[in-house]
């Protein structure tokens, strides 16, 4: 019987949550790098495994301390993975939400959203 | 003369001459769609997707050239910021040892506090930056800004990749 593939889509906003400056090519690079390295050939054909979408989408929040609304612009990346895959998918994005700055990171698998977040001991992208 | 080599905004060199026939046709392809000067993310979509139909994957060197490319439209586009120590110190340990797992090993150095450094959650001591380039035969230097900006530009990626025949 052939795996269940899920969409899974997550955003990373372009600047951090700290100094709201956008990250270094390093971390860009790591992410992508991580993806090829985690995704790439676990599962056979390539179908399963692509980047498929790579966009920046405008997005809002409100800040908790301030209330403030706070305007953000994030990179959405668009993935087909097997479902056993998605606790991989998770624990990367927690080494990213570490890398990038960001408290959490936005995360839909097949379309049920849930927002991923890191502690320090979650460690960066390598 | 038309250079033949492709230098990543850190410095790195790639021989262009010692490329595949099929690193080279989709470098072609890489080139035209460059001179249009995408968008940092429309590109980003773009070219993992066609280095997947040439059949290449992360190990060629046009993955490489491709991720630096994105890196200067980002830069030039005020997406992503102008590099830093941090992107030459991790360029740097992946050309000389491979892995940071093997520099850090062999040179003593935290891996864990290296890792902060290059999500730049953390910083390098005076001490310890000259440990880390002291092993990685490098040396600080200081650079103007307009400079870098300019070895960062898309502008210049172009020109390097004018040796790609």
């Amino acid at each position: 019987m052939s795996e269940r593939v899920v969409e899974c889509s997550f955003l990373v906003p372009i600047v951090g949550d700290t100094d709201r400056k956008p990250h270094s090519p390093i971390a860009w690079r790591l992410l992508q790098d991580a993806i090829h390295r985690l995704f790439k050939g676990l599962s056979g054909p390539e179908r399963f495994l692509l980047v498929r979408d790579v966009e920046l989408v405008p997005g809002s929040y409100t800040e908790e301390a301030t209330g403030n609304r706070v305007h953000d612009e994030s990179r959405r990346y668009t993935l087909a993975i097997p479902e056993a895959q998605v606790e991989v998918l998770r624990s990367l994005l927690r080494s990213a939400a570490n890398t990038f700055d960001q408290r959490c990171i936005y995360l839909s698998v097949a379309g049920a959203v849930e927002f991923v977040s890191a502690k320090p001991q979650d460690g960066y992208l390598v | 003369m038309t250079k033949r080599v492709y230098e990543t905004i850190t410095g790195r060199r790639i021989d262009l001459a010692r490329l595949s026939r099929d690193e080279r046709k989709f470098l072609l392809s890489v080139r035209k769609k460059y001179k249009a000067r995408p968008g940092w993310s429309a590109f980003a979509s773009w070219w993992v997707s066609e280095l997947g139909k040439a059949g290449l994957t992360e190990r060629s060197v046009a993955y490489r050239i491709c991720q630096d490319l994105e890196a200067r439209l980002g830069i030039a586009q005020g997406k992503v910021a102008a590099p830093d120590y941090r992107d030459y110190l991790a360029d740097l340990i992946e050309e000389r040892y491979g892995s940071r797992y093997r520099f850090c090993k062999e040179q003593g150095v935290d891996p864990g506090h290296l890792s902060r450094v290059l999500a730049s959650r953390s910083e390098l001591s005076l001490e310890s930056l000259k440990h880390v380039l002291g092993a990685l035969g490098a040396v600080l230097t200081v650079q103007g800004e307009k400079e870098l900006r300019e070895q960062a530009s898309p502008q210049e990626a172009s020109r390097a990749l004018a040796g790609v025949k």
